[in-house]
């Protein structure tokens, strides 16, 4: 039964994300950092629910591992769900509930997007994104591009006019970790 | 050979969305549903290929005309140009520059595919195909299906 009620949560949540009305989903993981979002655009097997955990362990809130809901308004919206990170190179999860998760409730203002992919052994070497590679970031990671591409154009292009907007290569999270979290420091403060 | 007298095919404006960035432009192709970021002298093309202009006529505003040449047959590999604006001959010719301009050591056109909802989720659910994705929580993969473990 468990079983069945995550895969139909799962549906929904997909459903909602596809069918919501006002907000941009991006497929990303979210933290809120000092009063910001901090997005975190990345396909799958990206790592982005390992990074959201290790940031919750630095003392970020949370948002989401899966969707950061943006609006035209710049403000990011949560989309907390029970984390979900990858046990096991075969393929199975281990779930963190949202009720032993520090969830960030209300919408926040963009700070930080944050592109980055795992490469073996990387060092964290963080480089500013022009908008035009923050925004295409945001694009090509958004659920209805294709059908709303209008407004993904708009949206990504506004959320990431302001905010400092970096990528980097990461290698194992534990040795990228405090680089990342220094970035965060030096940009937003302390979370 | 293209000469840089060669009028330029007019950048395409149907079907294509538009964010302008200032330095870059962000266009969306509803045709192909493909996203582009253009940079540099795909920029100065992008704007002023009218039909008219040549890459001399643009080397004022890009600083270099092999650069606009290139990126203006950049643009014409992505379909962004219109090909078909222009008289048979220039269009072979512009034909024969494509893949040399796909090969741009620094492209001026940067292009991932924007992706559907399937290509964005990040875990397969019970009974959906698991050759790509890992399974969600409390399944496995077996036989390329998720099922509970």
């Amino acid at each position: 039964l468990d079983v069945v009620l995550e895969a139909l949560a799962r549906d929904l949540q997909h459903a909602i994300a596809q069918t919501a009305e006002g907000c941009l989903f991006v497929h990303a993981g979210a933290v809120a950092w000092n009063g910001r979002a901090v997005v975190i655009p990345g396909a799958s097997g990206s790592g982005k629910s390992t990074l959201v955990h290790a940031l919750l362990n630095a003392g970020a809130q949370y948002l989401s591992d899966e969707y950061a809901a943006i609006d035209s308004r710049r403000l990011v919206h949560a989309f907390a769900r029970p984390l979900q990170l990858r046990a096991s190179s075969r393929g199975s999860q281990r779930t963190i509930s949202t009720s032993d998760l520090p969830v960030s409730a209300s919408p926040l203002p963009l700070g930080a997007l944050v592109v980055t992919r795992y490469r073996d052994g990387a060092a964290w070497q963080p480089r500013t994104l022009t908008h035009g590679e923050a925004a295409l970031g945001v694009v090509a990671n958004t659920l209805r591009a294709r059908e709303l591409p209008g407004a993904t154009l708009q949206t990504a292009a506004i959320a990431t006019a302001r905010a400092p907007c970096l990528a980097s290569d990461r290698g194992d999270v534990a040795v990228s970790l405090p680089g990342l979290v220094a970035t965060l420091t030096q940009c937003l403060g302390n979370p | 050979m293209l000469g840089e007298s060669m009028t330029i095919p007019p950048a395409r404006r149907s079907e294509v969305l538009v964010e302008d960035l200032g330095d870059e432009v962000l266009a969306y192709d509803q045709r192909s549903h493909r996203a582009h970021r253009l940079k540099g002298p795909a920029v100065v093309v992008w704007r002023h290929a009218d039909g008219v202009a040549t890459a001399v006529d643009l080397a004022g505003r890009s600083g270099l005309r092999p650069a606009a040449l290139t990126a203006a047959a950049e643009l014409a590999s992505l379909d962004l140009l219109e090909l078909d604006a222009v008289e048979k001959t220039s269009r072979r010719k512009w034909l024969r520059r494509v893949p040399l301009a796909a090969s741009a050591a620094l492209p001026a056109v940067v292009t991932p595919l924007a992706p559907t909802p399937a290509e964005a989720a990040s875990s397969a659910s019970l009974g959906q195909n698991c050759s790509t994705l890992p399974c969600c929580s409390g399944l496995s993969c077996q036989l390329g299906v998720c099922m509970p473990i």
